[in-house]
């Protein structure tokens, strides 16, 4: 996960990674979105059920500020129980963050349908101003281990 | 067998008088007191007096202990002994020790489990290690090799035997019902004299469970002494119903309790009514009477039953 | 298996404060089938352990491995290398593991990531009880197949305590089943239940740890 070195100095603009069910936004590819708010990167998932707390707190421990999962709807979700799962997965991961002092804010997971790609970055956009008050991950420009 | 000291309750259930026991709670503290305090209140008022192994895992004076001071106040204890905090050779040590100092008569538990001691406004030590070495079954056992065969549970011989008038608890009406009766039965069949129950409140639920053991030819071997605890309120009926395993309070009960002007009266009217049902069945020959936290109350139940005054019996 | 739980994260963060570059052990057997130190609670934790230190204002590396198994020798090798560039290991494993590493890697510092607890079996996922107590004198054939000694908080031997609740259950915990209830309803359906009037005697408990430390010697397999 490359940093944002053109970010505006002394001002600060999260980085998000966007983990989204490509079901949840059809059409929407993954990339990088540079917004006003926050630096966005979006990468599609065939299913949130893809995503393990391990991949979330990789990102994190790299210096990514946030992560956003973002599933469809827990009764439409077509592989049954992977939203219901990870929300699961998702919560122990916001109580493991809380406890080791970076936040339960930094990881999220929303439930959503149809989104294009301007509501994909409006819910990283939220995620970012809750995060704000934090401050940037400590782990910004840490050597990974 | 060799010739032993009787207990007072023993000598009363001998001589088939309808026996009635009593509990009494040893103090949170070192003061001995309010032993002698309760002791004043109820002596002369049952044949025997049960007392308390920190119960519900609550540290209290140890049983011991208080029966020697129940003992100095001339009345006779029924020590409890749990199976939760002592090994074997931990209670073959205090049953020695409980015997020199004139206890009689034992009543062996398996032991609230420590857990229990966390609950209400207490912390409790619900961290302790628990020992379970033996179960309450295997230390009626124990008793009786004591006292019978002068051994300890691995043969070793003790000195001289050791008489106690063994008791177990009962517990009719928790599931498996159909276990209760076979339990009861490896109870009588390990040593135990009597048998103290859980409290009566489903008479007849109780009474078929009686008549199984009757059935089995266990009346014949051991005396059981029906649990009767004095219901004060609607609420306290309710909440054994719900959460002491083995009670079940039939609806009637609590509606009574509900309606009544002036509950404490009903409440020992029920007690009173529950001790004659009890007389009643076939086998049962005694009741353990109990008023939680509210012992002032015993002596009006026991006399009101028509069990007071207790008979002259010739003890040891 | 052999079951653990993990530590509470303070008492980790704690040990992981200690130096600055730690090593972080897993193990594939037992503790990663109940979720408590295989690969995936190695991956969880090491970013976890990092992030407090380092958000905390310290330094930390960590490395990461995941053994078979550590409870045998043979495995242990493979750590060496590792062993060699760090400052002190966490090993995820039951206490068994902890100590073949504390042992082989002396005098490196080993701490436990984990609590081991019990002899378990996966109920359901997510749900994990206790079948064994490693007692040292198996009752299980003649209690039809269900362990008293494990699975009764008292571990009483010769059928329930008055405790069990009206819906079958144990007093120290309404999901756990009493098991003397479990037991009679099988012995009730093979219509066996004169196999539990017989009172058991007291047991000797020396086979366990209660008769010391245990050491098994088998003469014919040692070299």
């Amino acid at each position: 996960m490359p940093a944002y070195p053109d970010a505006p100095r002394g001002v600060f603009l999260p980085e998000i990674l966007v983990m989204y069910c490509q079901r949840s936004a059809p059409g929407v590819t993954s990339g990088v979105v540079e917004d006003e708010a926050c630096l966005v990167r979006m990468v599609a998932m065939p299913c949130t059920s893809k995503v393990e707390l391990t991949h979330c707190l990789a990102v994190l421990e790299r210096g990514t500020d946030a992560v956003l999962v973002v599933g469809c709807p827990v009764d439409t979700c077509r592989f049954l129980t992977g939203s219901h799962m990870t929300m699961k997965r998702i919560e122990r991961g916001r109580d493991l963050l809380g406890q080791v002092g970076m936040g339960a804010e930094r990881l999220s997971m929303r439930l959503a349908s149809e989104l294009d790609s301007g509501a994909l970055v409006g819910l990283a956009r939220e995620l970012a101003r809750a995060v704000k008050p934090l401050g940037p991950s400590p782990m910004k420009g840490v050597t990974p281990a | 067998m060799t010739a032993r000291p009787r207990s007072r309750l023993q000598a009363v259930i001998d001589a088939g008088h309808f026996a009635l026991t009593m509990e009494v709670g040893p103090p949170r503290g070192p003061d001995p007191e309010p032993l002698r305090e309760k002791a004043r209140m109820l002596a002369g008022m049952a044949d025997g007096y049960n007392v308390t192994d920190n119960q519900t895992a609550v540290v209290r004076m140890s049983s011991i202990a208080a029966s020697a001071i129940l003992i100095s106040s001339g009345l006779e204890p029924v020590m409890q002994m749990v199976c939760r905090d002592r090994n074997r050779i931990a209670m073959q040590s205090d049953l020695l020790g409980a015997s020199a100092l004139g206890v009689k008569n034992c009543l062996c538990l398996s032991g609230d489990h420590q857990k229990a001691g966390a609950s209400g406004k207490l912390r409790g030590h619900p961290g302790a290690k628990n020992v379970f070495d033996v179960d309450s079954i295997q230390l009626v056992s124990i008793l009786r090799g004591l006292r019978d065969d002068a051994a300890q549970d691995s043969g070793d011989p003790v000195t001289a035997p050791v008489p106690f008038f063994i008791g177990a608890a009962w517990t009719p009406l928790a599931p498996p019902v159909g276990f209760r009766p076979l339990r009861l039965a490896k109870k009588v069949e390990a040593g135990a004299d009597f048998i103290q129950t859980q409290a009566v409140y489903d008479l007849e639920g109780f009474a078929a469970q009686v008549k199984r053991a009757r059935e089995m030819g266990l009346t014949e071997r051991t005396a059981i002494l029906a649990g009767v605890i004095v219901p004060t309120s609607a609420g306290m009926l309710r909440y054994m119903h719900r959460n002491v395993p083995g009670i079940s309070v039939p609806d009637a009960l609590v509606q009574r309790m509900k309606g009544a002007k002036d509950p404490t009266a009903e409440g020992q009217a029920i007690a009173v009514e529950i001790i004659q049902a009890v007389r009643d069945i076939e086998g049962v020959r005694g009741v353990h009477l109990q008023a939680i936290e509210a012992e002032h109350l015993l002596p009006g139940v026991a006399k009101r039953a028509g069990l007071l005054p207790r008979p002259e019996v010739e003890a040891h | 298996m052999i079951t653990a739980e993990s530590k509470p994260m303070a008492e980790l963060v704690e040990m992981a404060k200690r130096q600055e570059r730690l090593l972080l052990v897993g193990c594939a057997t037992c503790v990663a089938e109940c979720a408590a130190g295989g690969e995936k609670e190695v991956l969880t934790l090491a970013p976890l352990l990092r992030m407090a230190v380092i958000g905390a204002g310290g330094r930390l590396e960590i490395a990461t491995a995941t053994l078979e198994r550590q409870c045998e020798w043979e495995f242990l090798e493979a750590l060496e290398p590792l062993v060699k560039k760090t400052d002190a290991i966490m090993s995820l494993a039951c206490g068994i593991g902890v100590q073949a590493l504390a042992e082989r890697f002396s005098p490196v510092p080993v701490y436990p990531g984990v609590n081991t607890t019990s002899l378990c079996i996966r109920e359901q996922p997510g749900i994990w009880s206790a079948r064994c107590a490693a007692c040292g004198d198996c009752v299980l054939g003649e209690t039809f197949g269900l362990c008293p000694v494990a699975r009764c908080a008292k571990s009483l031997m010769n059928g329930p305590c008055g405790g069990t609740r009206a819906d079958g259950t144990c007093e120290v915990d309404p999901d756990t089943d009493c098991i003397w209830v479990k037991i009679w309803e099988r012995a009730s359906a093979r219509g066996e239940v004169d196999a539990l009037v017989r009172v058991r005697p007291t047991r000797d408990w020396s086979g366990s740890g209660h008769g010391g430390p245990k050491r098994m010697v088998r003469e014919d397999l040692r070299t």
